[in-house]
């Protein structure tokens, strides 16, 4: 497949953001509205934060698995692969199981409790996200040893989801919110969680760029990237905070996205060859589009039922990775 | 005046748990000269070549052209001493010419990347490899040989004087063989000083000097004409090759 410079790439991708983000504000609770007014509340105070939202979210998800797939020399290695998702769900599933807001389901609630569980879920999640991190990295005893950090990051996985099925089969009213955010929520996103977001993701990508070259050097081996004068451990805790940072301010903001960090870097990758830092900013772009797509068509396609947008990205980038295996595999065999 | 030896070692040891890899081993590579690290499996090649380039953690002392090893800050050691390791594969995905590129990191700062010089640099080394016609192809679309050649290609960019290469030509057939010991003759005629782990006896027999290797410990260093490095050999491999001399060259061959 014929390969695209960096900048024409970046070009493509922000043009096609600027597309899916008019497609975000023009879809409604009805579907598709064409000729929507700017000066519509519902479009300036819902539909602008909820599609800036998903592009912010859907790019730190793509800058988090570029980092993932670097870091770990693994291109099956996503965002959620240090238990930060198991640990955001177990954050959220100990928040609704504290019986403060688990005794309503979160539609029945007052505007006002709504906005609070919402903070107090997002700060549970966030703070399940970085404990799930840091017990990983606890476990692994450190960054060194890539196995055991894989390996613990499994560990942790599978024991915070063990604890979390536990918490909602004692607790079965945390259900229905629970489902909202394991299957992923767009709807919900403020313009504060959008500023939030977005400095993350500045500041997340800022970091990865400057950081960039153990990546490059990785690519050829570890003891390569040490001969080459990197400082392997220390980059390699900073590019891991980075990921860990990106991650569960996505996943605190909108919920379990699946695929979207594991796919858009592959996506990427099927168009360009180059430098770490390139393929950074390439996969949070693509990672943006990407949601914000699935945003859209989550909204529009079975209006004025809305799918979660979690399912969609879920069977779109199982898909296209489906696609991806098969399409190797005929060209292994036609060769 | 330059150092006679490039690179020493006293006393180097590594540990492995409780297990001595490397026993107090002490050995002087000649500056500008090409030495060939032998031995069977396991004798502990690939840590000492490792532990002369400060990518392992050892005890004893290690200099490199008269300055410790140690306390060489890490991009000062890695302009000191490029590296080729037995293990690089590199990405697929990578290309040619950003294979190259990478050599040319010790010589940049985070904050501005590449300049024209690591740029002429590295197309330097394209040349002279002859890289040019596959430098926008990616490593999975070369042959073993090529791969190799780039691999080459970007622990040269390095421009260090010392280079250390860990089984560089391992699954590459001859004349690319052929071609990375005409590249390590001309390397060393420009002063480079060339350290290399070879598996193949009859071409590490064409380097300047052979250190042999068994259990951790060098048995021997000598220049290849040396009858006492060949009674050496033999013992080491259980008298299990012969060395003859063939038109005007030492070749092993097993019995």
């Amino acid at each position: 497949m014929k390969k695209i410079p960096s900048v024409q790439f970046a070009a493509c991708l922000v043009a096609l953001s600027l597309i899916a983000m008019g497609l975000g504000l023009m879809t409604g609770s009805l579907g598709w509205e064409w000729g929507v007014s700017w000066s519509d509340p519902i479009v300036q105070d819902i539909r602008l934060p909820r599609t800036l939202g998903a592009w912010l979210a859907g790019a730190l998800l793509g800058l988090a698995g570029a980092l993932a797939q670097g870091l770990f020399r693994n291109p099956l290695a996503d965002p959620y692969l240090l238990g930060s998702a198991s640990g955001a769900s177990l954050g959220v599933a100990v928040a609704l199981s504290l019986g403060l807001w688990g005794s309503a389901s979160f539609a029945d609630m007052s505007e006002a409790m709504q906005w609070a569980m919402r903070l107090g879920l997002t700060g549970m999640a966030f703070v399940g996200a970085w404990a799930a991190v840091l017990l990983t990295l606890l476990l692994a005893k450190g960054v060194e040893h890539t196995l055991r950090l894989l390996l613990a990051g499994v560990v942790v996985g599978v024991v915070l989801g063990a604890l979390t099925s536990l918490l909602t089969l004692v607790f079965p009213q945390t259900l229905p919110a629970m489902q909202s955010f394991l299957l992923g929520n767009t709807s919900m996103l403020s313009g504060q969680a959008c500023v939030l977001m977005a400095i993350v993701l500045l500041s997340s990508a800022g970091l990865s760029w400057i950081f960039s070259p153990l990546l490059d050097g990785l690519r050829l081996g570890e003891s390569t990237a040490h001969s080459l004068g990197l400082r392997v451990l220390p980059l390699r805790i900073v590019l891991l905070a980075v990921m860990g940072l990106a991650t569960a301010t996505a996943v605190a903001q909108t919920g379990l996205i699946a695929f979207v960090g594991l796919v858009a870097p592959h996506l990427v990758r099927a168009r360009f060859t180059g430098r770490s830092a390139s393929l950074l900013v390439l996969s949070a772009l693509m990672g943006g589009v990407l949601l914000t797509t699935a945003d859209v068509l989550a909204r529009g396609l079975w209006a004025p039922q809305e799918l979660p947008v979690g399912v969609l990205t879920g069977i779109l980038g199982g898909g296209y990775l489906l696609w991806r295996i098969h399409s190797s595999q005929m060209a292994g065999s036609s060769a | 005046m330059k150092p006679a030896y490039a690179l020493t070692a006293q006393k180097l040891t590594v540990q492995r748990g409780s297990l001595s890899v490397l026993c107090e081993v002490d050995l002087s590579i000649h500056a500008t000269q090409w030495t060939c690290v032998v031995g069977p499996n396991g004798a502990g090649k690939t840590t000492l070549l490792k532990a002369m380039a400060g990518l392992l953690p050892s005890t004893g002392e290690l200099h490199v052209q008269d300055q410790d090893l140690r306390m060489l800050a890490a991009k000062d050691r890695a302009k000191m001493i490029a590296w080729l390791g037995q293990q690089e594969q590199g990405s697929d995905d990578l290309s040619v010419n950003d294979v190259v590129m990478l050599g040319r990191l010790p010589h940049q700062s985070s904050w501005v990347g590449a300049d024209a010089q690591d740029v002429a640099q590295a197309q330097t080394w394209l040349a002279l490899l002859q890289l040019m016609p596959l430098k926008e192809k990616s490593l999975a679309q070369l042959s073993a040989g090529e791969r190799q050649r780039a691999l080459l290609g970007r622990a040269l960019a390095v421009q260090a004087p010392i280079l250390l290469m860990d089984e560089p030509i391992a699954n590459v057939d001859l004349p690319n063989q052929s071609d990375w010991l005409q590249t390590v003759q001309q390397l060393t005629q420009q002063n480079t000083t060339v350290v290399s782990v070879l598996h193949d006896l009859n071409l590490a027999m064409r380097a300047d000097h052979v250190v042999l290797m068994h259990q951790g410990r060098v048995v021997i260093h000598a220049k290849p004409d040396d009858p006492l490095l060949h009674k050496a050999l033999m013992e080491v491999f259980a008298h299990r090759i012969k060395i003859h001399r063939v038109a005007d060259q030492w070749v092993v061959l097993p019995i």
